[in-house]
């Protein structure tokens, strides 16, 4: 599955576009599948008011996407004066459990060049443990960026599900596992630091798991 | 929540102990503190300064658990501004003094049952 995640800033009020794309979204040619919400002010780093994950069979359908006349005909006029954040990505590392009703998280950063490849790959170890310790972490995924739009050329998503805002506000930052290792790769003062410091932390609320699919009846 | 530890380790270019020690204490020790750390003690190895040996600085800072780590971690100065940027350029500025560096965060052993 590929993903495509857009961090939209609209000139005008954000609910009333929401409204508007889901409905111009819907049925989409290539989009398998298509979830958006306002941004949650409380989790919101650098991050827009609106964020939509759009997944697709593959990267070429997602680079395809906005070339599409349908696309061009409803999508292209609600976002002509958006400031749009996009990253592509294939989500080849993802795991939990699919859930209800919930709070989507992505954090999305840049490995510097030159913290690849060996504190980029330790990174990713690091972070891949916050699941197993972290049991509010009720779905995630790790992947690498593969095509980014926007100020910053981000290299990595990091997204997890939790049932309830303050499972992130409050025991995912509180956590000993994350102030206390992971987050030395973040920190300017540990010898470890290659994250670059404009990175982008989006949430918004799901009504199921939009990570993690659930097991098929089949 | 106990008090969160934080161990630094600065190993020293031969002949510049002194000169780093000092820096730490003029420039390092007033900006941590008014970020809320409390530095809890400093040792050196070897003990003594010589010329022909480099060292290393022992630092044990503490904050008052993890909401004092994120203050810490995310602190702002006067002006409002991030001051990742600063503490970023004096670890790069100490780098003419040092060979290495290590950041270790502590907590109390669990008790065993």
């Amino acid at each position: 599955m590929f993903a495509a995640l857009r961090i939209i800033t609209p000139p005008g009020p954000a609910e009333a576009l929401v409204a508007a794309l889901r409905q111009a979204a819907d049925g989409l040619p290539g989009v398998e599948g298509s979830w958006m919400a306002p941004v949650l002010p409380r989790a919101a780093i650098n991050a827009g008011a609106i964020v939509w994950r759009a997944s697709f069979a593959t990267e070429a359908d997602a680079l395809a996407a906005p070339r599409q006349p349908a696309w061009r005909a409803r999508i292209a006029p609600l976002l002509q004066d958006a400031e749009i954040v996009t990253v592509g990505y294939r989500v080849t590392r993802a795991g939990g459990l699919a859930g209800g009703p919930g709070v989507w998280r992505a954090l999305i950063f840049r490995v510097t060049p030159q913290g690849f490849p060996a504190q980029a790959a330790e990174l990713e170890a690091a972070l891949q443990l916050m699941p197993k310790y972290i049991r509010e972490i009720r779905g995630w995924a790790l992947n690498s960026v593969a095509f980014s739009e926007g100020p910053k050329s981000f290299t990595h998503v990091w997204e997890q599900e939790f049932a309830r805002l303050e499972d992130l506000t409050g025991a995912y930052m509180n956590h000993p596992l994350h102030w206390g290792y992971v987050d030395a790769w973040f920190d300017a003062e540990c010898p470890q630091y290659v994250v670059d410091p404009h990175l982008l932390q989006v949430a918004g609320e799901i009504d199921a798991s939009i990570i993690v699919r659930p097991p098929s009846l089949a | 929540m106990d008090r969160v530890f934080i161990l630094d380790e600065i190993v020293v270019q031969p002949g510049r102990t002194a000169a780093c020690r000092q820096a730490y204490a003029q420039d390092y020790v007033p900006a941590a503190e008014r970020r809320g750390m409390r530095l809890e003690g400093a040792w050196q190895s070897p003990p003594g300064d010589y010329e022909e040996l480099p060292a290393t600085l022992y630092y044990l800072w503490s904050v008052d658990g993890p909401a004092a780590w994120w203050r810490m971690r995310l602190s702002r100065d006067a002006h409002g501004a991030d001051e990742r940027f600063a503490k970023l350029a004096w670890w790069q500025a100490a780098e003419a003094l040092t060979l290495s560096r290590k950041r270790s965060v502590l907590a109390p052993q669990p008790k065993e049952p």
